[in-house]
């Protein structure tokens, strides 16, 4: 199964957004996930995120991120797609700007889900048309279609 | 005289990833950040998958948990190096506690 559709909804896939700093992204992702599951809090996310951040980057080339919390509080893997109109310096280790961001919860204790995700998100996203094509979405729906394709 | 550019032999190593959440993302980051120091090629295979040490996503692609053997090929003028570097950072488990 293509793990955009096994990860996303159409409500948590936002496109041509303006944001240029680390609070926003992190801000919008945890906003949008929490929609997911009532027992996320978009606050607690938030800091989750941040912390996150802080151990490393995210960053994981071609202007692409993909800012993840390992949570008790879900039982199945939950994400958020989230494009900038234009892209921001997103990790000090790079020139490269980053513009697409797939944030996502994954159960704290499934670590073999979790770098089964982080595979399937990566052969995705290694693929410069599939990157190309997401870059072209200029509003969520079309964004969530391409990407769930 | 066109000096020709500098090659190694090609030297090959097994190891096996060791700590608890395997090529995940920071440990993925990190393998990067110490291959992209070097010049030299490197060439990871493990279940029947081969990719790029020098990306993230192509690491990443192997999904290696704990346990997982990576066969190691690493080609260029400083190719000793580069390896001691990498097995020294998997065997430190990328500096992780477990």
């Amino acid at each position: 199964m293509n793990i955009f559709k096994k990860l996303l909804s159409i409500d948590r896939t936002l496109a041509n957004q303006p944001d240029n700093s680390h609070n926003k992204i992190f801000r919008h992702l945890s906003m949008l996930l929490a929609t997911a599951d009532n027992k996320l809090d978009h606050e607690i996310l938030f800091e989750n995120f941040i912390e996150r951040e802080k151990l490393g980057s995210t960053y994981i080339g071609h202007g692409i991120a993909i800012p993840h919390i390992r949570s008790s509080q879900v039982n199945k893997a939950y994400g958020a797609l989230l494009q900038l109109e234009h892209g921001m310096k997103f990790s000090s280790s790079t020139e490269e700007n980053t513009d697409l961001f797939l944030g996502f919860i994954v159960p704290k204790i499934d670590n073999e889900q979790h770098l089964k995700i982080l595979a399937n998100l990566s052969e995705k996203f290694s693929n410069n048309n599939f990157r190309e094509s997401l870059r072209s979405a200029k509003d969520s729906l079309k964004l969530y279609n391409l990407a769930t394709k | 005289m066109r000096k020709l550019p500098e090659r190694g032999n090609m030297l090959s190593k097994k190891i096996t990833i060791n700590n608890k959440l395997g090529l995940h993302v920071r440990a993925s980051a990190k393998f990067v950040n110490t291959t992209t120091k070097y010049k030299s090629t490197i060439k990871i295979e493990s279940e029947n998958k081969s990719v790029n040490g020098k990306s993230i996503m192509g690491i990443m692609m192997l999904a290696a948990k704990k346990g997982t053997e990576l066969n190691i090929h690493v080609e260029g003028p400083d190719e000793q190096d580069m390896l001691q570097d990498i097995e020294d950072l998997i065997k430190n488990n990328f500096g992780e506690k477990e």
